[in-house]
């Protein structure tokens, strides 16, 4: 039977990357003996121009050039909208033409989007591989669909979902993208990657299902929270066929969880050695897998980063979200990837229904000093309850958030007919629906993840040391200061994301103001602060700059500071005390700081190293 | 499960691949960062078990330089921090400052095998 799969677009990002699990389901269609092609309105739209319904205007043409029997349309929810439009779209051009859906969101709420979308005939929901191939096989063979697992359909008016058969053996799924031929254009995706980028990226799956039970994850009800993985021979050739074919050498293991079987990640490691490929890969991790003894194989085998979901500093959050984990797993974890040079990013919830604002300053203070032991991406999160996560079906009292709904549109207006649309319907669009939290009003938390986010990047000493100082009202004076001098916005953040230079001009009169205004300051503490900040504004604009070192008379102890922050140690006044700073560029993208006394400083700066750019 | 001592880091693939094959005389000096060699771990050749070899790239080859029990490495920085005795800001927003050891759970009977297999393999492609 002939398919077109179809992804809807939103990714504003420059950079595309083939849509994954529609790869996976069309080399597995091609593989039971169907005609596949996949569209992909990410990439088709990039070309194009940004007219808003360009996309079903393409969508339209996909269906007179190809003529498929059937349109699988996959929904991320924050696509869903687009998906939802694009089903009516298919009815519209051609009515016989059989509409599927799935993907995260119709996956999850199969019968209520038959019940929203009439154009829609069928919802898949979870895994959908085998019900997808199976529906194809039934609607090829005109046999009943009752026998389709995991189908939700209409019956006599009515919606009836068909038992799942169990899950897959991801062994049994074929080579992907060497198998996708006429599919897909793969060339096209290795275009859009940018001259000088770092890493060529692209997402490959790994294998699917975490065991854990975190309260407000979707992902793990959704692969049912059983751990597979794919052979480790299948992904390496996996990884060799796109090094090779299109220029791939940073890869996105994508695995809900990878780390937890040992066994696969030594025999993986040692089948990326053997295989010589010039390639990196990163992977979910947790912070209590001890994965000791193991992490030096990883890296030489080119695990460049792991991310983490770290959620909350709150013991009591922690356990409340069944996440369980321990400050001092986190931080020792964080560090010794560091000691190894292997990169972290850290993801934070914040938000949660009974979350206090001592916790929540309590978790900005631990993502600031994450970062200063070596993590490379902190991020805060607001809290979102997507079916199917356990958070979703307990009715915690929920408004719809239109700021939560922004994030999902980065660089966009989001449009006011979406706006509608959703909030008209809280049961199908429940993640826009924030709880409401004792952390603060929808708004300020808005603020504070905006904030916080950009702060710790560019500047985690002067967040750490004022989270230290501030300690539980950390984030109570930080409303008190949006509510004195307005917000930063997420419009301000977007308006030069080429470095985070311009974003330091905003958040450096913010922090000084704060720092200037508030009233239980000693004033050590002050100067403390203010050194630090001018200590990362001088290493911000080095980095960013051309000149291969720079020496500079800090009224900190920088070095010191560091260590008291890295080290747990409290922040005295005898840090406040002159020293002296040297900033040196060692090769492209490879920086040192180092302290030398202040009477070297006059040498230090007629030193030719520093007055010569590289 | 046994643990050994190991270095890792960068070379070059020229001094990697004798490395490998046990070709290589005079002191091994691993870099800690990729496309610099301002500091680099110093490891005599007689208190190297074996050697591991991951990938190449720009040059540079990901090496797992296995220790003997009791070896001694020496930590080298070049440059303006040397020529001016400048003590080290453990900043990671601009580097990272790694320990010159780390420990690998590995059996040293499985170091020697893979350690074979790898030198027959070079040795084929010459």
């Amino acid at each position: 039977m002939r398919a077109l799969l179809c992804h809807p677009p939103l990714n504003a990002s420059r950079e595309v990357t083939p849509p994954l699990g529609l790869c996976t389901l069309a080399a597995w269609l091609r593989h039971q003996g169907h005609e596949v092609r996949i569209l992909d309105l990410d990439l088709e739209i990039k070309e194009r121009t940004n007219e808003p319904d360009v996309y079903l205007s393409l969508l339209t043409r996909a269906l007179k050039d190809y003529s498929p029997a059937a349109v699988g349309i996959t929904s991320m929810y924050n696509n869903s909208l687009q998906a939802e439009r694009m089903a009516r779209a298919v009815k519209a051009c051609d009515p016989s033409i059989v509409t599927i859906g799935g993907g995260s969101h119709f996956g999850a709420l199969g019968p209520r989007a038959l019940r929203r979308i009439p154009e829609l005939d069928y919802a898949i929901e979870g895994e959908g591989e085998q019900a997808f191939s199976a529906l194809l096989a039934a609607l090829e063979s005109g046999t009943p669909v009752s026998a389709v697992p995991r189908l939700h359909h209409r019956v006599n008016g009515g919606i009836h979902a068909n038992p799942s058969a169990g899950l897959m053996n991801l062994g049994e799924l074929p080579l992907i993208w060497s198998t996708l031929n006429d599919s897909i254009d793969l060339g096209r995706y290795a275009r859009t990657v940018m001259e000088g980028s770092p890493r060529r990226m692209i997402y490959i799956e790994a294998g699917r299902g975490c065991p854990f039970a975190c309260t407000f994850c979707a992902t793990a009800p959704f692969w049912e929270r059983k751990y597979r993985v794919k052979p480790v021979a299948r992904i390496v050739d996996e990884m060799r066929f796109l090094y090779e074919q299109y220029g791939y050498d940073g890869f996105m293991l994508v695995h809900d969880l990878l780390t937890i079987d040992k066994q696969f990640l030594n025999d993986f490691s040692d089948a990326m050695m053997e295989s010589r490929l010039p390639v990196e890969w990163m992977a979910n991790h947790r912070t209590d897998i001890n994965l000791h003894g193991l992490l030096p194989k990883m890296k030489t085998a080119g695990c460049w980063a792991m991310f983490f979901g770290v959620e909350s500093a709150s013991a009591r959050l922690q356990k409340e979200m069944h996440k369980g984990l321990k400050r001092e797993g986190v931080v020792a974890t964080i560090q010794e990837l560091s000691d190894l040079g292997i990169g972290s990013t850290c993801s934070f919830v914040i938000g949660f229904p009974d979350e206090t604002g001592a916790e929540l300053s309590s978790t900005i203070r631990l993502g600031a000093e994450l970062k200063l032991l070596g993590a490379g991406t902190i991020q805060f999160h607001r809290l979102r309850t997507w079916p199917p996560a356990p958070l979703s079906r307990s009715n915690v009292p929920a408004e719809f958030d239109v700021d939560s709904l922004r994030i999902e549109y980065p660089f966009l207006e989001v449009p006011q007919a979406d706006v509608d649309a959703i909030e008209a319907d809280p049961e199908f669009f429940a993640g826009y629906f924030a709880p409401y939290t004792s952390a603060g009003t929808f708004r300020q938390l808005a603020d504070a993840e905006l904030f916080f986010t950009q702060a710790v990047a560019a500047a985690p000493l002067t967040i750490a040391a004022m989270a230290r100082i501030m300690d539980e009202s950390l984030i109570e004076s930080f409303y008190t200061m949006v509510s004195r001098r307005g917000a930063i916005t997420r419009k301000d953040i977007e308006a030069d994301t080429t470095s985070l230079v311009p974003i330091w001009g905003l958040l450096r009169s913010f922090l000084e103001e704060w720092v200037a205004g508030y009233p239980g300051l000693e004033e050590w503490q002050r100067n403390l602060v203010r050194g630090v900040m001018a200590y990362e504004e001088q290493r911000l604009l080095f980095v960013n700059g051309a000149a291969g070192a720079n020496a500079f008379l800090s009224n900190v102890n920088i070095a010191a500071a560091f260590e008291a922050m890295q080290t747990d140690r409290p922040l005295t006044p005898e840090l406040v005390e002159d020293s002296a700073v040297v900033l040196v560029r060692h090769a492209a993208n490879s920086y040192r700081a180092y302290t030398a006394d202040v009477s070297q400083i006059a040498s230090l700066a007629n030193h030719p190293s520093l007055l010569e750019a590289p | 499960m046994a643990e050994v001592n190991a270095v890792i880091g960068y070379l070059p693939d020229a001094e990697a691949k004798k490395l490998a094959l046990g070709e290589f005389s005079g002191p091994v000096e691993v870099r800690t960062d990729p496309g610099s060699d301002d500091h680099h771990v110093r490891i005599d050749p007689k208190d190297i078990a074996g050697v591991l070899l991951g990938s190449s790239k720009k040059g540079e080859t990901g090496v797992q330089v296995f220790l003997n029990d009791k070896a001694r490495v020496e930590t080298v920085s070049r440059g303006l921090a040397d020529e001016f005795r400048l003590r080290p800001i453990k900043d990671f927003l601009l580097g990272h400052y790694r320990p010159p050891l780390v420990s690998i759970f590995a059996p040293p009977t499985g170091i020697r095998d893979l350690v074979a297999a790898q030198r027959k393999e070079l040795l084929k492609k010459g």
